[in-house]
């Protein structure tokens, strides 16, 4: 698939922070292609996922200098943003465009394009795993990456011209104390507009690949509609850091033996079958035992279950281990989900 | 949609697997049956043993085999989806693997050996290494020598024996350091344990060169600093 530039900051930032996820999700199921994207919202703390302590913000600073707080999918250390602050995440298909395999590696690997971005302005910064770019000691970028079954995500943020002492009144501790921006770094003034062409032609050579000027397409849209609705909008993600188990109705798990006996085999063919009118509505994964977890999929307490006591084949609905190892009939199969679909639909009405 | 046919890997040794339908052993229980899907190694894993629960299948297999090597029968079990990377299934794996070997080289040990070494050692809980001082695996070769030798708190030499077993792998273990790795703890016990049982019942107990083949699962893997990384084999003295 060809690589597209995507030039996309929404007002809201949590659509903002969604948009990095949508691409990724839209590249595991195949309606995005392979992606740079930058932006530069308003003023913004991205937090990191399940990371619930916000001592180290001061929230009333935030809400007087109108600095918002959302959350990202990925690790790593907070990001500071604001307008003067350019943005990149870049999502990829493993399979289909080879970087190193090792995280490690991959991570170098691209975090080269803003390595060469700045050497161009005359800056030579050093590239560690997990660690903030710095020139001179002090913090220029900061990075991360994310992976969901066989994409990643990486991302961060470059700090142009940002607002030094509005990051430093917003985040306590020493962290935002060691940030500096190109500007201060190269002694003049320097537009966002200029370092982004900069970036995407370092991040061209880097990857030997031409980006194609491009909009978020009509499914991306839906995607982050729902995305921001059942997740990146929800207390539960902003608040607790808790992401939902599924951005459909009701997530069906199904964990068979390796490769699946005729006992497995019958189970998948039921489900197939019960839920042939439902597949828009469901997310179905198939988990075979030993074969390890994708990355960026969350283990939940019902296959947990079945896993540790060897409860094989199992149905877990929602989470919960509903059915194994004997298989169900399909009256109870269909029913279970049902309740399932029908309990999400109660707690989105009363939400 | 749901996957109805992709394609699978062994996981003895990797080959892709192939719809076959004709009458052959289980590499596990030995159980003959028509078989669904093959390697081209000719690896057959049957229905049973593919939903077994990790004691069933250590005991199956135990009791079906005539392997006599330790090593070879331990990767095998621990290769099986069954048998998590890490895990309280390790420390019966090790006294049934033992027992199983010693049966195979020649001692005969009274009926129900392998099933008692089984019961005993798999009330060694997870974590005893860390919260106990005390090794499962470690724990599971001296219920091995308990077992063989007949041993219990009134004996004498073969009390001293299971002790001496036990302590000289603990000793092994504690050098190589942490964290855990059940499959390097395993590899320690059989390999010491072997040696053990070889001397006092005055037997060869074969032991093939460890080529560890966890490494890329576990995400604790110690690297180059493990004796059966990548094929260094059973060098304990490192």
């Amino acid at each position: 698939m060809p690589w597209r530039l995507i030039n996309f900051s929404p007002v809201n930032q949590m659509l903002n922070v969604a948009v990095d996820e949508v691409f990724l999700l839209g590249r595991h199921e195949g309606f995005s292609s392979e992606t740079l994207r930058l932006w530069s919202p308003s003023a913004c703390i991205i937090l990191l996922p399940r990371d619930a302590n916000l001592d180290y913000i001061n929230l009333e600073a935030c809400k007087r200098f109108n600095v918002t707080i959302v959350r990202r999918c990925s690790a790593g250390d907070i990001f500071f943003s604001d307008p003067n602050t350019l943005n990149f995440s870049i999502v990829l298909n493993e399979r289909e465009f080879k970087i190193p395999s090792n995280p490690l590696e991959a991570y170098k690997f691209l975090y080269n394009g803003v390595q060469k971005t700045l050497n161009k302005l005359g800056l030579n910064p050093n590239i560690e795993y997990a660690t903030p770019m710095l020139i001179n000691g002090k913090i220029i970028s900061i990075a991360s990456q994310h992976y969901y079954y066989d994409n990643m995500l990486f991302h961060g943020v470059l700090f142009v011209n940002s607002d030094l002492s509005l990051a430093r009144k917003v985040i306590k501790g020493d962290f935002s104390k060691k940030i500096t921006t190109l500007k201060c770094e190269i002694g003049r003034e320097i537009l966002i507009e200029e370092v982004k062409n900069i970036l995407v032609s370092s991040f061209e050579e880097v990857l030997g690949e031409k980006f194609t000027v491009e909009n978020i397409n009509q499914k991306e849209k839906e995607i982050l509609n729902t995305l921001l609705i059942r997740k990146y909008g929800s207390d539960k993600w902003n608040i607790e850091g808790k992401s939902p188990l599924t951005l459909k109705d009701a997530l069906i798990e199904i964990y068979i033996a390796y490769p699946p006996t005729s006992i497995c085999r019958s189970l998948l063919s039921l489900i197939n079958e019960t839920i042939a009118d439902l597949r828009d509505r469901l997310e179905v994964r198939v988990w075979y035992r030993g074969k390890g977890r994708p990355p960026g999929v969350e283990i939940t307490q019902g296959l947990y279950q079945a896993s540790k006591g060897s409860i094989i084949p199992a149905v877990i609905i929602n989470g919960k281990l509903k059915f194994g190892p004997k298989i169900p009939s399909k009256k109870d199969l269909r029913k279970a989900i049902e309740e399932a679909i029908s309990m999400f639909e109660q707690s989105s009405n009363e939400e | 949609m749901l996957p109805t046919e992709e394609e699978y890997r062994c996981f003895i040794c990797g080959k892709p697997m192939k719809r076959v339908h004709k009458r052959v052993p289980c590499i596990y229980c030995g159980k003959e049956e028509i078989s669904d899907f093959i390697c081209e190694n000719g690896h057959y894993i049957c229905q049973e043993c593919r939903l077994s629960k990790p004691r069933e299948l250590v005991m199956k297999t135990c009791l079906a085999s005539k392997e006599k090597d330790p090593i070879v029968l331990a990767t095998k079990l621990m290769l099986h989806p069954a048998i998590p990377m890490h895990g309280p299934e390790h420390h019966y794996l090790t006294s049934a693997v033992l027992v199983t070997v010693a049966k195979n080289n020649g001692i005969e040990p009274f009926e129900n050996s392998i099933r008692d070494a089984i019961n005993r050692s798999r009330r060694i809980p997870l974590g005893a290494c860390g919260l106990w001082g005390d090794c499962g695996a470690a724990v599971g070769a001296g219920v091995a020598i308990s077992v063989l030798t007949k041993a219990d708190w009134l004996s004498d030499k073969e009390r001293s024996l299971a002790m001496k077993t036990v302590g000289a792998i603990l000793n092994k273990i504690a050098e190589l350091g942490g964290p855990r790795c059940c499959k390097a703890s395993v590899y320690v016990a059989l390999v010491i344990g072997a040696s053990f049982i070889a001397e006092f019942f005055n037997i060869t107990i074969p032991l093939s060169k460890v080529e560890c083949k966890f490494s890329k699962k576990n995400p604790d893997c110690w690297g180059e600093r493990c004796p059966f990384f990548k094929n260094k084999g059973n060098d304990l003295s490192i």
